[in-house]
């Protein structure tokens, strides 16, 4: 088995073996690594590839959210088919979003998202009747060929089913060549436009293919949290996915993987420090930008470097 | 990748088969020889930690008394306090830690509408009683999962009482509403409405504010023009002392009948006493002036553990859940359980906790409270002129 492989079966394996002896919160916890992954997954390909910044995923991420919730609870349709019409909704949006993203670029980028993400936010708390708004709505656990999944130590395992398939799509979009020409956009749009490669077309098909990761992420994790209110869907949880990615890497899968242990786990483990919790968070931000600018990931990259060997993240 | 994939599914499969077995029958969760762990969860971080802190600082001064004086039972309490943001997503995760690792035996005084909404089927899957959950929703105020006891009442009950006092004691005719234009002020409207419809009585004028508001005048003059007798003000306590300051100017005096906001003692230090005499309010919870024993010895239980906190409608409210669950479980008797608790918390029928309108519960009702007591302001001092 080349090396490489190996590594992936490995990571595996001890992904599959990491609840055993967990109990129901240790469950829950690796459930929400593994959806806060698909997140990093997702700007993986916009802001790792594509160079677009985004600080508006949390509004893909309702979207997904609320459009499982609402064709689970109000459609009657199976809980697959919710989430990946969480996805598709979301995907939509964010081809939609990718519109400005043709015209601004940077810090103007950002601010467009944003106001995306407050759009959404309070579309979704106004609009009442279908949101349940201020109240909330309610979403069944996830269920499986007519089974519902009470506990999550077997839904983790659909969690991580999905991740890898999602990373699986995600590194082969990075060798494609849509994959190719947006990381030749990013390094320099003009030469890459010169080469041929429209800009806009691919800015979209980054837009949306990272809403609808962010989107499938946002379905499932309705169904584990079992009630949706727009609360959640805040500044703050498009920041903390930012820092989350940031964290991980956000040139890798391995990346996007470490940023969602490090936002799951980082309030598990601050929580003990009660109320210097958010200020030892901050430290440990600034840290990691200063000293593994690369992220976590790169830890690896920098044994790998001392063994002579090339970097993971590169293609 | 087809050894990995078989090695997902090998777990998959022992998952589900783990997932399947029954759970095995264990002591109690949260009751030893010695010790009765509870929980709660509050927004300590969040724009509303202020209200949470005191609301935790109540309860927890109540329950460091009963546990000086030997505890229920001869066990001690321990109450264990999770931050939540105010973000469901926490919540979740944090009464998930508190029920699952922690193993609380019940969650006492949370606070938080969308919060506490977010783990009801959580706690009812898992069977965990949880007394006195703040909020504004119909299943936290008249809940009807049998684990959850609610002691505030809802919103448009006090819109209700508000009119209804209007009418019957302030002989009032022609009614104006003046309210916040959010859940919490358009439910009072609305229940204040409803009240007065089945008296045969139309409001002669309604006008609202969004919170982030800083000038009521216009609102305060279009109300003027409707001539009321009343007008009722389903307010937080910056825009009714801001209304009320506003009426005074335009010295503009009818009789107002204000939300249990309108007792806070921030709007008295916004507005002053001048602007605020005369003016009714209704009471959900109690006045630290009050002239009572149960009031007298809250604010001493409060004084002598948090003698920086004010006695007021946050604290009392934390300590009216702590009052509740230990007279339960003195109740329930040594032999603690879940079912004993809620069998209990169900018999304590009519009961007053002192700081709070009495509920009544009983199998069929976990519901607040739905009688209230009222106050008026007359010179800087809250006076009790109907009481509960």
């Amino acid at each position: 088995m080349p090396p490489r492989k190996l590594v992936i079966f490995l990571v595996v394996a001890v992904l599959a073996a990491l609840p055993f002896g967990l109990g129901n919160y240790g469950y829950y916890i690796l459930a929400s690594v593994m959806i806060y992954a698909m997140v990093g997954l997702s700007l993986n390909i916009l802001i790792g590839m594509g160079g677009q910044i985004s600080i508006g995923h949390a509004g893909f991420w309702a979207l997904g959210a609320y459009a499982s919730a609402i064709v689970v609870t109000k459609a009657g349709l199976p809980f697959l088919v919710g989430v990946l019409a969480g996805g598709v909704v979301a995907g939509l949006f964010g081809a939609l979003v990718a519109l400005p993203a043709l015209r601004v670029q940077g810090h103007y980028l950002a601010i467009a998202t944003l106001g995306f993400a407050l759009f959404v936010q309070q579309m979704l708390f106004e609009w009442e009747s279908f949101t349940g708004g201020r109240q909330g709505l309610f979403v069944p656990r996830p269920s499986l060929f007519g089974t519902e999944m009470q506990s999550d130590f077997g839904y983790y395992y659909v969690l991580l089913a999905i991740f890898l398939l999602l990373a699986w799509i995600a590194h082969n979009f990075a060798k494609s060549h849509t994959g190719r020409s947006l990381m030749a956009l990013r390094m320099s749009a003009v030469a890459a436009e010169c080469c041929g490669i429209p800009r806009p077309k691919h800015v979209i098909i980054a837009f949306a293919t990272s809403a609808f990761f962010t989107g499938v992420s946002g379905a499932l994790f309705a169904h584990l949290l079992g009630h949706l209110s727009t609360e959640t869907f805040s500044l703050a949880a498009s920041l903390s996915f930012l820092s989350m990615a940031v964290i991980g890497g956000l040139h890798s899968r391995g990346g996007a993987l470490l940023g969602g242990f490090y936002l799951a786990l980082a309030p598990e483990v601050l929580r003990e420090f009660k109320d210097a919790q958010m200020v030892i968070y901050g430290v440990l931000l600034i840290l990691c930008v200063q000293f593994l600018p690369g992220g976590l990931i790169s830890i690896v990259d920098v044994v790998r470097s001392r063994l002579g060997r090339k970097p993971l993240g590169t293609p | 990748m087809t050894q990995s994939r078989r090695t997902v599914l090998t777990m998959l499969a022992a998952g589900v088969g783990a997932a399947a077995m029954p759970r095995l029958a264990l002591a109690e969760p949260g009751v030893t020889k010695d010790k009765i762990l509870l929980g709660s969860f509050l927004p300590l971080q969040s724009g509303l930690a202020a209200g949470a802190t005191q609301m935790k600082e109540g309860c927890d001064a109540y329950f460091r008394s009963v546990n000086e004086a030997g505890g229920v039972n001869g066990r001690k309490i321990e109450w264990l306090v999770e931050n939540d943001s105010y973000n469901p997503q926490q919540t979740a995760a944090v009464v998930k830690k508190l029920v699952d690792r922690d193993e609380v035996f019940a969650m006492v005084s949370t606070l938080g509408t969308v919060t506490a909404v977010a783990v009801l089927p959580f706690l009812a899957q898992r069977g965990v009683p949880i007394v006195n959950p703040a909020g504004g929703h119909k299943l936290l105020n008249k809940p009807t999962d049998k684990n959850v006891f609610g002691i505030l009442p809802m919103s448009s009950e006090i819109g209700e009482s508000m009119a209804q006092f209007a009418v019957n004691t302030l002989k009032a005719k022609r009614i104006a509403i003046f309210f916040q234009n959010d859940q919490f002020g358009k439910d009072q409207r609305d229940g204040a409405v409803a009240a007065l419809k089945t008296l045969n009585i139309t409001p002669v004028a309604e006008s609202s504010y969004v919170p982030s508001d800083v000038d009521v005048s216009a609102q305060a003059v279009a109300l003027k023009q409707g001539n009321p007798d009343v007008v009722i003000l389903g307010v937080i306590p910056k825009h009714g002392a801001l209304f009320a300051k506003e009426a005074q100017r335009l010295g503009w005096k009818p009789k107002m009948v204000g939300h249990n906001t309108m007792a806070d003692p921030v709007v008295l230090e916004l507005v002053g006493a001048e602007a605020l005499e005369g003016i009714y309010v209704n009471l959900m919870t109690a006045v630290s002036t009050m002239d009572k024993p149960a009031v007298k010895q809250a604010n001493a239980v409060l004084g002598k553990y948090y003698p920086n906190t004010k006695p007021g409608y946050y604290p009392y409210l934390g300590m009216a859940g702590g009052i509740i669950v230990v007279e339960a479980m003195k109740r329930a008797g040594s032999d603690l359980t879940r079912a004993k608790l809620i069998t209990e918390l169900e018999g304590l029928g009519h009961f007053e906790t002192g700081v709070l309108p009495p509920i009544d519960w009983s199998a069929s009702y976990h519901g607040g409270p739905r009688t209230f007591g009222y106050a008026q302001w007359k010179n800087g001092t809250l006076d009790v002129i109907q009481g509960w």
